[in-house]
């Protein structure tokens, strides 16, 4: 390709470039190029390794952005209750009794965003009304009755879920207690 | 997704100007890494097997995923164009429809993966709740969607009306024809870029064969496919010229009457002045802006000669001028015209021609855009 052969012309280290070049023999194409502006060389996995997984500060971030406003106490609820999990624990080796480095996948605001609509849908306020006087509803109570696509959209992460939360896994099944249906 | 995202995921994100740089500060444990268990992990079945889903599992879930976010985009009907923006463009958008961009990503690593295992390229997600093997792009653009083709952004900018390109171009000989027509448009109520017109001076006719190429390729329709529908608006070319000249102006015009492009051909009977505006008219306008001392007299007899007119009073007055100084005078005479609702001067029927030209009221007289559809108008 004359476009790809121009760039590495022009650059100073070409030599040490060529040197790490991608193997085509490692690529998952059995033989056909897939149709691509960039050449092969340039398809190269190694560029995005660094932001494969976002801590939760950026991931709430990126959620606010996406309309979605979830405090911090609020995603650390959906952990603990088994609705939602890290993709990764990175357990911090020199400090033992530090908790482990939890990281999450910007993929992952699909469900975040199906919670929230569930929870959004499912709370109503009376504001003529006293603490004691609203609905008994609460989308504590609602979540038990999400409908079954989101589990299915939710299946990419499962096998994660389950394997670093299997604890999770347990409450999300157990069926809520009376005294939790209340606001 | 998370396994497939670091190969896929420069290529989903990108957009038709896409170009990765390589970085260069890499740690070798990376490198090993993605050479070595990587590429195993992603290669073939093993991706899948991973995640302990069938292939079929696997095209069933990224058609409820890109199915679900497309159904979650505020700005679903405007995908097909927002997905030609380039990466920081989209991510400027806020709320749902932001959202919706970082699925539409997710979505394309599964749609690039299933197309590698499957071996057949995968819906587009606006597309996936239709009939896989029906191309309706095919039907309704006359070709298929490609999102790098800017042949295809071309069909897009013009179905949402968004085509930026000019609706006239008008060539005219010199610079007082260039001040003088847009001023017209004005003084009937907006200016050349309001319709989308844009005027280039030919600074004389010598490049004549040039201008005869440029009118044959603006004039051109811009099929998209193999259909009727237009890829472009019509852009209208039109050459206004006086009759009178050097032997130039007569090929242009020869040219362009035996290229068949007559129908975008203005020739004045003599020239500008002459067509349009009296003796007495002309006298009062020399002696306003030039300080000449021209009687009406002397301007009959030099409208009846052939002599250009600058040539003329510098002969008559020994005096050097540019015409496009007289432009102001004569935009007096017109517009006291048009005060007493007169627009039957031949220079201002032209403008009311090339205005409606460009507001596609009036089609052109030309066989090759016969039965032409496009989108909007």
């Amino acid at each position: 390709m004359p476009y790809v052969k121009r760039l590495k012309t022009e650059t100073k280290r070409g030599r040490q470039r060529s040197r790490i070049r991608y193997d085509r023999s490692m690529s998952t194409e059995t033989g056909r190029a897939a149709p691509c502006a960039v050449g092969p060389t340039f398809q190269d996995p190694r560029l995005y390794v660094e932001e494969a997984v976002l801590p939760e500060r950026e991931v709430l971030a990126l959620a606010h952005e996406c309309g979605l406003e979830v405090p911090p106490n609020l995603l650390a609820w959906y952990i603990e209750n088994g609705y939602f999990a890290p993709v990764i624990e990175i357990a911090v080796l020199d400090g033992p009794d530090t908790p482990p480095i939890l990281g999450y996948s910007r993929w992952q605001l699909l469900p975040l965003f199906e919670l929230e609509r569930a929870r959004h849908n499912s709370l109503k306020i009376w504001p003529d009304r006293p603490a004691g006087g609203q609905d008994r509803q609460s989308w504590q109570w609602q979540l038990q009755t999400v409908k079954p696509g989101l589990r299915t959209l939710s299946e990419d992460f499962r096998p994660l879920a389950r394997a670093r939360a299997p604890a999770a896994e347990q409450v999300r099944r157990r069926r809520p207690r009376t005294s939790e249906l209340r606001c | 997704m998370l396994l497939l995202q670091n190969k896929y995921v420069g290529v989903a994100r990108g957009h038709r100007n896409f170009v990765v740089e390589m970085r260069s500060s890499i740690h070798n444990e990376h490198e090993e890494y993605l050479r070595g268990e990587y590429a195993a992990r992603v290669s073939g079945e093993g991706a899948l097997q991973e995640v302990g889903i069938t292939l079929a599992q696997a095209v069933e879930l990224r058609r409820e995923f890109g199915l679900r976010s497309h159904w979650l985009d505020p700005l679903g009907e405007w995908y097909r164009l927002i997905r030609f923006m380039p990466l920081d463009a989209r991510r400027k958008l806020k709320g749902t429809a932001r959202l919706a961009q970082e699925m539409y990503i997710a979505d394309r690593i599964l749609e690039r993966y299933l197309s590698e295992r499957t071996g057949k390229p995968q819906q587009d997600t606006e597309d996936l709740a239709g009939n896989p093997d029906d191309d309706w792009a095919r039907r309704f653009y006359g070709r298929t969607k490609d999102y790098r083709d800017p042949e295809f952004l071309e069909v897009l900018l013009t179905q949402f009306g968004l085509y930026p390109g000019p609706a006239v171009v008008l060539f005219v000989e010199g610079e007082s024809e260039s001040d003088l027509f847009p001023a017209i448009s004005r003084l009937l109520g907006y200016g050349f870029s309001h319709f989308g017109i844009q005027v280039e001076n030919l600074a004389g006719v010598n490049n004549a064969p040039k201008v005869v190429e440029t009118v044959r390729y603006l004039s051109r329709p811009a099929p998209s496919g193999a259909g009727q529908l237009l890829r472009r608006p019509l852009v209208t070319p039109f050459v206004v010229v006086d009759r009178e000249g050097p032997v130039e102006r007569g090929r242009l015009i020869g040219d362009m009457t035996e290229g068949g492009l007559q129908a975008y051909l203005h020739i004045w009977n003599r020239d500008l002045e002459r067509d349009n505006f009296t003796a007495a008219e002309l006298a009062t306008c020399l002696k306003q802006t030039y300080g000449t001392d021209s009687t009406v007299a002397a301007v009959e007899t030099w409208m009846e000669s052939r002599v250009p007119l600058d040539k003329w009073i510098l002969r008559t007055f020994d005096k050097q001028i540019r015409k496009r100084d007289l432009v102001p005078a004569l935009l007096r005479l017109i517009e006291a015209d048009l005060d007493r609702g007169d627009d039957g001067r031949p220079v201002v029927q032209l403008m009311i021609k090339i205005i409606r030209y460009a507001c596609r009221s009036l089609p052109v007289d030309d066989p090759r855009r016969a039965g032409l559809l496009i989108f909007g108008h």
